[in-house]
């Protein structure tokens, strides 16, 4: 539904995107994950149509984005910074959005008043970080959008209302076919609700996948080799090893079944596949892009 | 509220005029007070306001040339800042940008919410002004509605001008300093410009001028679009003893031309709008090709006025028209360091400025600022030598100081005369110059001289040179300047009242004779005491005849001077009379007898006495013997000599 292609977006010399490829299938919920400055949150500006690309294409359904009222009807977003107006009341505020958006549905706004105790006669600058939050999802939501572009969603919210932030929005996956896009480092909580992965570096997407194929095309294997065996067989292609004792735990590019093979010819005395965790398949995907963890000693 | 219609959104517009509320609520209050005032008069049976039809038509018609582009063109700035910060603060631009409106759509709700806080005052202040006339008895006429369309026309013009700044910058504090920059950018710099060349260039002087006045819209406005009034004579048995008769707008197509002007403004404003990138937020000039003109014109001016303060403060003067090129190269080449680097660190937000890639500009304008210096000290362009032809000259105006005239007139003979006296000054110039330094000789003649030539193809040259003559040095130049600076024949016809030339006023005042401090005056006009204007006008004839008066100069101390007014009728036409006024100054001296004897009789004392009291005058101010007079370099002073011992 939204397809981004061969982005490039410049700012001042500055390459953010450099030939970005994105495609999130309708109804589906894709995480963009990547490490800081990798440009997510200018991707995302793209798809709002708050940037221009400078080459490529940004269409939903098709159709471009940039200027285009009738695709920004379809589609809600709740940014890292949520912008509201300085003496706004929250009720203010739905009044405001009512009149922008053409299928804003005031019978939902007060159903999920349930979901968001919050008095609607408040200021929303006199509410914390959180409250505004859900003061952005309270309003987004309701107005029904085909499209929902989340930029850090849970961020500064406490775990139950995480909660029930995510079930709200599982919900609309279902029940309407909301197509999600999530822009978090929070990769435990992704992985509960993203089928559909994007790993971005440098202004590019380096992987994009559906998440049981990425955990597929990965293992962590927990080996034992025989007495004879003190280091991993240089023939052996993996992408992390480390040691303790005499197991080995080597992460490999590849699914179980192939990473067995791989090693029978070195009769290994045990050999355990685990599931990669999302946050695992991040850190040793970016490894070959020179992105990894340093064991630092201060 | 949902739009219909995606160049408009209700909810946008009703929002941003519900937010701003105290801001057009107490603009509608003061727009109210003169209602309430009228109202209030009324109850109190007071009657200062005049109800008479014409008094109203011209209340609204100063209202709509004076009051109205001067509010709009304060209140335009504000409602500018106030609909379009959100351009400015990458948090807002984010939202309003990705919400379902179109680019046009939101230009046209911001706009028009713009305009709207600025008419709402009007609405509510002149609905209630309108209906409280109606009430005590007063009327509407076609002023009303002029002054209506005058309203809303120098409100549109100013808010497109703002809005058009507006969408020039990326930065909240920059679009309030563009717009009063952009609004007087020219006017400035046309005299920051005139102020420094007329520094250095001999014959220039600077004078206030407004060639740039038509792209400076609030001085044109305020200075062009006028109300022409005429009144009955004196008529006792009307309101305040006068009667208007007559009022109207006059130039009010200015009011048109520019309105038309923000149009343009605010087409150009939907093109910068669609073309504008949300990453500009935060930037100063978010309009990349501007930035270089911006800086231009920053540059230009701060090295004009920082240069000459360094070049008046560090070189030897700058009033002496020659050019000292090295301390101006120093002083100019100073002032455009700073300029040039000021100005990127303003536009760049950062004081990190000092880098390679800049130096190009700051070494363009350091090539310019020098062939500048060199263009002016070798008058590259024939500025200072510039002397009309014969041929060219449809008529001359000569000044002396004070700007009492000398000669004026358009036939070939003072035409010729004049250009010979330019030509000579000119070929004498560092003689001139040379005086103006150093007043070390006693008896100086200081006088100057204003050359105003109307050309023949409409245009104006001016030049004005202080002259500076010592009569033992210079008697050549002396006797010439005195021959060309007294246009006996024309002070002739003045006097006489002869050639359309009418004395409208003369004052006098006597030195010798002082009352409570200050010198005895006194004053004739015309209607009441013309038989006295008469005499001492052939008073003074009769000792310009004899030689006993030299306009312009004389050794002597003065010890009274006569002010006599003038006009002269230029055009008449079927509505108007156009009169040219000006003076003519006399220094009453001890030898001009004639003029002591009429002041004598008009005082009805003997001329006896006044020669008495004349050298009583002049006796006390010499304390002693007079011996020289000089400039002495350790006070600064000009000081004069006596021997005070027996």
């Amino acid at each position: 539904m939204i397809e981004i292609k061969d982005l490039v977006k410049t700012f001042d010399g500055f390459k953010a995107l450099d030939g970005t490829n994105i495609v999130v299938p309708k109804g589906s919920v894709y995480g963009l994950v990547g490490p800081n400055g990798a440009g997510k949150s200018t991707v995302i500006r793209h798809i709002l149509g708050i940037y221009k690309e400078d080459s490529g294409s940004v269409t939903i359904d098709g159709t471009p984005v940039w200027d285009n009222q009738s695709v920004k009807e379809r589609c809600a977003s709740i940014p890292d910074d949520w912008y509201y107006f300085p003496n706004a009341t929250i009720k203010e505020m739905m009044h405001y959005y009512k009149g922008i958006y053409k299928n804003f549905s005031e019978e939902r706004y007060e159903k999920l008043k349930e979901a968001f105790p919050i008095d609607e006669k408040k200021m929303i600058r006199h509410l914390s970080k959180g409250m505004q939050k859900q003061v952005a999802f309270w309003l987004a939501l309701s107005t029904m959008p085909e499209c929902l572009i989340l930029d850090e969603p849970v961020d500064g919210l406490d775990p139950v209302m995480r909660r029930q932030v995510w079930s709200l929005m599982m919900s609309d996956v279902s029940e309407r076919g909301t197509t999600v896009l999530v822009s978090s480092h929070n990769l435990r909580e992704l992985e509960d609700v993203c089928d559909h992965v994007g790993i971005m570096d440098k202004g590019k997407v380096l992987i994009e996948r559906d998440l049981n194929e990425l955990q597929d095309n990965m293992v962590k294997l927990q080996v034992v080799f025989g007495a004879d065996v003190t280091e991993v067989p240089k023939d052996i292609p993996v992408l992390h090893v480390s040691k303790l004792g005499r197991v080995f735990t080597l992460i490999m590019r590849m699914n179980a079944e192939r990473a067995m093979e791989v090693l029978k010819p070195y009769s290994p005395m045990l050999v355990d596949a685990i599931p990669l965790t999302l946050e695992e398949i991040f850190i040793y995907e970016l490894g070959g892009e020179n992105y990894e963890v340093k064991d630092i000693v201060i | 509220m949902k739009s219909k219609t995606s160049l408009f959104n209700k909810t946008i517009f009703v929002s941003n005029i519900k937010r701003v509320w105290p801001f057009w609520g107490l603009l509608s209050f003061a727009a109210i007070i003169p209602s309430v005032f009228i109202a209030m008069e009324k109850i109190r049976g007071y009657g200062i306001f005049s109800i008479d039809p014409m008094d109203i038509k011209h209340m609204y018609y100063v209202f709509a040339a004076y009051g109205a582009p001067f509010i709009a063109f304060g209140s335009a700035m504000i409602a500018a800042m106030i609909v379009w910060n959100y351009l400015y603060f990458p948090k807002s631009v984010g939202f309003f940008h990705s919400i379902p409106i179109s680019k046009t759509g939101l230009f046209v709700t911001q706009f028009a919410s713009g305009l709207a806080i600025m008419l709402i005052p009007y609405l509510i202040g002149g609905a209630i002004f309108i209906l409280t006339l109606l009430l005590i008895g007063g009327g509407f006429s076609m002023a009303t509605f002029v002054c209506i369309g005058a309203v809303i026309a120098d409100s549109f013009f100013f808010f497109s001008f703002a809005t058009l700044i507006a969408h020039l910058t990326g930065h909240i504090l920059a679009l309030p300093a563009l717009y009063l920059a952009f609004n007087f950018i020219c006017i400035a710099l046309e005299n920051i410009i005139n102020f420094v060349i007329s520094n250095f260039v001999y014959g220039l002087v600077y004078d206030m001028s407004a060639k740039t006045g038509f792209l400076t819209p609030v001085y044109k406005l305020l200075s062009d679009v006028d109300v022409y009034t005429r009144y009955t004579e004196w008529n006792p048995n009307s309101y305040g003893g006068i009667e208007l008769v007559e009022v109207r707008l006059d130039h009010y197509e200015w009011i048109l031309i520019y309105a038309a002007v923000g149009v343009v403004f605010t087409i150009g404003s939907l093109m910068l709008y669609n073309k504008r990138k949300s990453e500009a937020a935060g930037d100063v000039i978010s309009t990349k090709c501007l930035k270089p003109v911006i800086l231009t014109v920053y540059v230009i001016s701060v090295t004009c006025l920082l240069g000459m303060l360094l070049y008046y403060i560090f070189a030897e003067g700058v009033t002496y028209s020659k050019i000292n090129v090295c301390m101006a190269i120093l002083c100019f080449g100073v002032a455009l360091t700073i300029g040039y680097y000021t100005g990127i660190m303003l536009l760049e937000k950062t004081v990190k400025v000092f880098k390679k890639k800049y130096l190009t500009g700051l070494a363009i304008g350091a090539v310019l600022t020098v062939a500048m210096i060199l263009c002016v000290k070798f008058d590259a362009f024939r500025v200072e030598r510039r002397v009309p032809k014969l041929g060219q000259v449809k008529s001359v105006d000569v000044l002396s100081i004070n700007d009492v005239t000398l000669v004026a007139g358009r036939d070939d003979d003072l035409i010729r005369k004049t250009i010979d006296m330019h030509k000579y000054i000119l070929e004498n110039k560092d003689v001139v110059i040379s005086r103006q330094k150093n007043y070390t000789d006693d008896n100086v003649y200081y006088g100057s001289l204003n050359l105003i030539y109307e050309l023949k193809d409409g245009s104006k040259l001016s030049r004005y040179y202080p002259i500076v003559l010592n009569k033992n040095m210079d008697k050549e130049f002396l006797d010439k300047y005195r021959d060309f600076a007294c246009d006996q024949d024309l002070i002739e016809l003045i006097l006489h009242g002869n050639d359309g030339y009418e004395i409208s006023d003369l004052n006098y005042d006597i030195y010798w004779l002082q009352e409570d401090d200050h010198s005895y005056s006194d004053r004739f006009t015309p209607e009441e005491s013309p038989d006295k204007i008469k005499k001492m006008c052939d008073a003074i004839r009769a000792d310009l005849r004899a030689g006993l008066w030299t306009p312009g100069f004389s050794e002597e101390e003065s010890v009274a001077h006569i002010n006599i007014e003038y006009k002269k009728l230029d055009q008449k036409t079927s509505e108007r009379a156009y009169y040219s006024y000006d003076y003519v100054y006399v220094e009453v001296k001890p030898s001009m007898v004639n003029t002591l004897k009429a002041i004598s009789e008009l005082k009805g004392v003997p001329y006896e006495q006044t020669e008495k009291e004349i050298k009583e005058y002049l006796d006390s101010f010499n304390e002693g013997n007079y011996i020289s007079r000089g400039y002495d370099e350790d006070s600064g002073f000009m000081v004069e000599v006596y021997d005070i011992t027996e």
